[in-house]
């Protein structure tokens, strides 16, 4: 993962009031359970599609900077430390249900 | 260095110290004391 610096121009680029830190080490990565993609994670062809679509829509992705194999995941952390929920992202493109990731949130622990 | 099994709901989540933006070390369980927390690990910041 990148260092505080990266963090901050990538947060102040797309994500402006999101506070994004930095784990450069991965501790907190691998303590979380997640781990390196192989080649069915990055070459899925749900990656490789919504890769083309997004290009199609005028997206695109600049050099990757870190591990282009780390693999996503998504937690949510109730008031406390008790998870409501645990995403480990089946691809490098799956990045977990808004909805389901709304739907922890107003969950009462 | 291996990896923690993975987590389900339910479980602790694991609390240790990252990096802020400024470069300050902060502890997670600092950030969901007072509110739910959504931690996201990014593949990459391209």
């Amino acid at each position: 993962m990148g260092g505080p610096e990266e963090a901050r121009e990538f947060c102040g680029a797309r994500a402006p009031g999101v506070l994004c830190l930095a784990d450069p080490e991965r501790h907190a990565y691998r303590a979380y359970g997640l781990d390196l993609a192989g080649a069915a994670e990055v070459f899925a062809p749900e990656v490789l599609i919504g890769g083309v679509q997004a290009a199609l829509a005028g997206h695109t992705q600049g050099a990757p900077m870190g591990e282009p194999r780390q693999m996503p995941g998504v937690f949510v952390v109730a008031r406390g430390g008790r998870l409501l929920l645990a995403h480990y992202s089946r691809t490098v493109a799956d990045h977990g249900d808004p909805a389901a990731i709304r739907a922890a949130l107003d969950r009462r622990p | 260095m291996t990896n923690a099994p993975r987590l389900t709901a339910g479980a602790a989540a694991p609390d240790l110290t990252v990096t802020a933006p400024d470069g300050a070390p902060i502890r997670l369980s600092s950030l969901w004391d007072e509110r739910p927390l959504v931690l996201a690990f990014l593949r990459h910041f391209g």
